[in-house]
């Protein structure tokens, strides 16, 4: 399993001190309720800077998808074949993760997921779907 | 469109490797050989644009590179650079240069490329990975530059129902032309059947190795120029008839829709100030880091409809013989792609199949369409050159 770690800052620690309780937090806009991801300063819809993290309710939908069966990076090197995927959230936004606990043969765009949680280096947990 | 503006001369080295120079003298090298074939005097330039080597590593030594060459050519620059816009910045490079030129900046500006790009397992992907996806949060799920381009393909493979044939066409149809450019670094393997692509070795679906654009060094350099400038140079020089860019996003996982990739409005942009349309197109060169970029390319060029570029290619309409030329020097999958200087080799051809020097391979293009997007296509350049103003 990959021990890629995230760096954090004062941004996006919310986020991350959040994903160690198992939840899934994003910014949302308290002027135009648009989401924002990645986390940044303002609203991208109408540069408000009163963003809130919201929870998120962990469903999505597969967008696009390649199995990776050739990885130069050390720490992914051991993982081929692994499924790199941009995955649809039920809210709206997309993110990329990886498509865990599943047989990369089966992997069809447009197929339900649901949030799960990886550990990492350290127990870290980091965010990552599975089909449902 | 207003005062004409022409790409005047056009210059490259031959794609490889270049270990017995250091990347600046890579830069010298281009200079040297455009300076040595065209009738460029001293005084001929006021502007320089340069791409900065070493990008994708995620470090450059070279963002200063301008001021080294202005010295080297001893100008009085009213107008210079470094510029990186990524795989577009060669385009780039001309839309700025003919702006510079049609508000009487300069009347010739140098527009300089050099690049090495190191191969895929030698840990350039490792150190370029935070750069082409987002560093605090995609980059923790084992994303590089096949498997972030490949999630486009495989999206609009599932939305046309196009399969690995249609790659694999593409793939041949370019080894088809470079087979016909002498300088061309795949020309040595030979021809390529659409089998050889198919059954490479898998690197990220729908990728196979022969879908991948092949890793070398090179660079080169042209001059936009002023008509009066252009002329002297070049009795039937590249004329700039219109140009397109657009910049959006920088993480492929912020790509929603395949209608929004950006070439598409950077094209339309192009087309209207040319006043143009798809069906003057004779040549089209299509950047091409992979076998299924020029499928889309077709289509967001307007060349074909929304779904079509598959059967483009399955047809040969893009190969030597067919009524559409796509990347008639070999593209990045057989020309060679040097990272940095990537885009030049995109224009080059282009400039110099409009110009008529395009030897063995040479088209009748009248018009010829040149496609660059930069970073994770994240933006686009567009350029129509033409053989009258």
């Amino acid at each position: 399993m990959s021990e890629l770690l995230p760096t954090i800052d004062d941004l996006t620690r919310p986020f991350w001190d959040a994903a160690q309780q198992r939840q899934l937090l994003m910014q949302r806009c308290a002027d135009c309720a648009a989401y924002v991801w990645h986390p940044q300063p303002w609203c991208r819809a109408c540069y408000g800077q009163r963003l809130a993290w919201q929870p998120l309710c962990g469903e999505a939908e597969l967008f696009t998808y390649s199995v990776v069966h050739y990885a130069p990076l050390p720490a992914y090197a051991s993982e081929v074949p692994y499924v790199l995927a941009t995955v649809r959230l039920a809210e709206g936004p997309q993110m990329m993760t990886n498509l865990v606990d599943c047989d990369w043969r089966q992997v069809r765009i447009g197929m339900s997921l649901r949030l799960c949680w990886q550990a990492r280096a350290g127990g870290f947990l980091v965010p990552q779907f599975t089909p449902t | 469109m207003s005062a004409a503006v022409a790409i005047a001369a056009v210059s490259e080295l031959t794609p490889g490797r270049y270990p017995q120079h250091s990347t600046h003298s890579l830069y010298q090298a281009a200079v040297a050989r455009l300076l040595a074939e065209w009738p460029i005097k001293s005084g001929d330039i006021q502007g320089l644009l340069v791409a900065p080597a070493g990008m994708a590593d995620g470090v450059s030594d070279n963002i200063f590179v301008h001021e080294r060459l202005v010295e080297e050519l001893g100008l009085d620059a009213t107008f210079a650079e470094t510029i990186n816009v990524g795989g577009s910045t060669h385009a780039v490079m001309a839309i700025r240069a003919a702006l510079a030129i049609r508000a009487g900046l300069a009347e010739g500006v140098l527009c300089v490329s050099a690049g090495r790009f190191p191969n895929v397992g030698g840990g350039g992907a490792q150190r370029n990975t935070r750069i082409f996806a987002h560093p605090d949060f995609d980059s923790l799920y084992g994303p590089y530059i096949p498997p972030i381009y490949a999630q486009v393909a495989t999206r609009h493979m599932h939305e046309y129902g196009i399969g690995r044939e249609a790659m694999a066409a593409v793939a041949v149809g370019q080894r088809q032309w470079a087979l016909q450019h002498p300088q061309a670094l795949m020309a040595r393997k030979g021809p390529l059947r659409a089998d050889d692509v198919i059954e490479s070795r898998p690197i990220a679906s729908p990728f196979h190795l022969l879908d991948c654009s092949v890793p070398c060094d090179g660079g080169g350099a042209y001059l936009v120029a002023g008509e009066r400038l252009a002329r002297r140079l070049n009795a039937r020089p590249a004329w700039l008839r219109g140009f397109g860019e657009i910049h959006r996003r920088a993480n492929i996982s912020q790509l929603r829709s395949l209608d929004d990739v950006g070439g598409q409005a950077a094209a339309r942009a192009a087309y209207r100030m040319a006043d143009l349309s798809p069906a003057d197109v004779r040549l089209a060169q299509l950047y091409d880091s992979f076998s299924y970029n020029p499928i889309l390319g077709v289509e967001h060029m307007g060349l074909v409809p929304a779904g079509q570029g598959g059967r483009f290619f399955l047809d040969g309409r893009g190969a030597p013989g067919g009524n559409l030329p796509v990347n008639s020097n070999g593209g990045l999958l057989s020309f060679g792609h040097t990272g940095d200087a990537s885009g030049l080799s995109v224009i080059a051809e282009a400039a110099l199949q409009v110009m008529g020097r395009a030897g063995q391979r040479q088209v009748q293009a009248p018009v010829a369409l040149v496609h660059c997007y930069g970073g994770m296509m994240s933006e686009h350049a567009v350029l129509l050159l033409g053989d009258a103003p």
